[in-house]
């Protein structure tokens, strides 16, 4: 949703006429800091599937030390 | 030919959304939809509160919390020897089903003056001064500005050549079951010998289920999901595939990718619960 809102500002300056380069080099600049800290989930995710025990050992490992956990998922539902 | 000065493929979230912003600044906008809504789609259904904002701004706040809807407090991790941890979130998240969700959203872009097309698929892109749109209802349309919000198979990155090569490693399965007594306000990633699952409730009956696997592990994940929540044998999923491909770059000069199109992250349950840039050729491009 928020990559949407982004692109409409966009389009809308470049329909105003506002400088294009500087207009589409903004909004890929936000474009990559809306997702910026969360793609560890593509990995984990990932690796889930194609290495299914490496995904198991971090859970074990956040048994251990619970805070990187809540600071990856934190990062993933808080973050915008 | 109408002409328009932004045409939106795909209403999904992120297009409805481009659609509705777009319209609301006062552009004539057009979307285009594949399907006809509502439908449901291969999500987790959460919706990340940092989405409220977004809503507000769309002056929807109201009627998203008036949809039916789980409010889930934390989730929990499940290794594959079962062991558990969980992480609770420092606020409620709310899973909705993208029927919902995804209809209010197209329904307020449409009040915002969007011009809507369901059923249509664009079948040709071609450039010049503008876009040129031919759709399977033999319809045409010109826009200064065209945007892919088509998902991570985007119809838009495949006829203007940027869709990369998929990697078909893995494949994705996801319905919504009845939901088992007493599971609780929480979502649960368990990991599995051949990938994991992915499930949330969505409201006081239903709970969503997403499996991913290898596309040879996937038949053993359904076992288990059958008889883990007692589904019968012909129960249906919806699926996806590819979940693996290289990201496409959001912004070109008249033309945007979002959300799933631009394919930043990968469409799958642990998502969902919780440039290469160039000119498109002038010559037609056709589906």
């Amino acid at each position: 949703m928020r990559s949407g809102e982004l692109a409409a500002n966009a389009i809308v300056k470049l329909i105003r006429g506002e400088d294009r380069a500087s207009t589409l080099r903004e909004f890929a600049r936000a474009f990559a800091k809306l997702y910026r800290g969360r793609l560890w989930i593509n990995r984990l995710a990932r690796a889930a599937v194609l290495a299914p025990r490496v995904g198991s050992f971090f859970v074990h490992a956040a048994r251990l030390n619970p805070a990187i956990l809540k600071f990856l998922t934190a990062k993933i539902v808080h973050s915008l | 030919m109408e002409q328009f000065d932004v045409a939106i493929v795909g209403a999904g979230p992120a297009g409805s959304t481009c659609a509705a912003f777009s319209a609301q600044a006062g552009l004539r906008t057009l979307l285009i939809e594949r399907e006809n809504f509502p439908r449901e789609k291969v999500c987790g259904d959460c919706l990340n509160p940092a989405c409220s904002s977004v809503l507000d701004r769309l002056g929807l706040g109201e009627r998203v919390r008036a949809l039916a809807q789980a409010k889930l407090e934390g989730v929990e991790f499940i290794a594959i020897d079962g062991r558990k941890v969980i992480v609770d979130f420092r606020e409620k998240e709310v899973a909705i089903k993208r029927s919902l969700l995804d209809e209010l959203l197209l329904t307020r872009a449409g009040e915002l003056g969007t011009e809507i097309r369901e059923e249509t698929t664009a079948t040709t892109l071609s450039r010049n001064a503008t876009w040129t749109i031919e759709t399977n209802q033999n319809e045409r349309f010109c826009a200064r500005i065209l945007v892919g919000a088509d998902g991570r198979n985007s119809t838009v990155a495949r006829l203007c050549n940027l869709l990369p090569r998929p990697e078909r490693e893995r494949i994705a399965l996801q319905s919504h079951v009845p939901l088992p007594r007493d599971f609780g306000p929480r979502i649960v990633l368990q990991f599995l010998p051949g990938g994991y699952s992915g499930q949330s409730p969505v409201n006081d009956t239903e709970l969503n289920l997403c499996l991913v696997a290898k596309p040879c592990g996937i038949g053993a994940l359904k076992a288990w999901a059958a008889r883990q929540f007692a589904l019968s044998p012909d129960h249906s999923w919806r699926t996806i595939t590819p979940l693996t491909r290289a990201a496409v770059s959001p912004a070109h000069e008249d033309l945007f990718f979002v959300g799933d199109a631009a394919r930043v992250l990968n469409r799958s349950p642990a998502r969902g619960f919780i440039t290469r840039c160039g000119r498109a050729s002038s010559r037609p491009m056709r589906s």
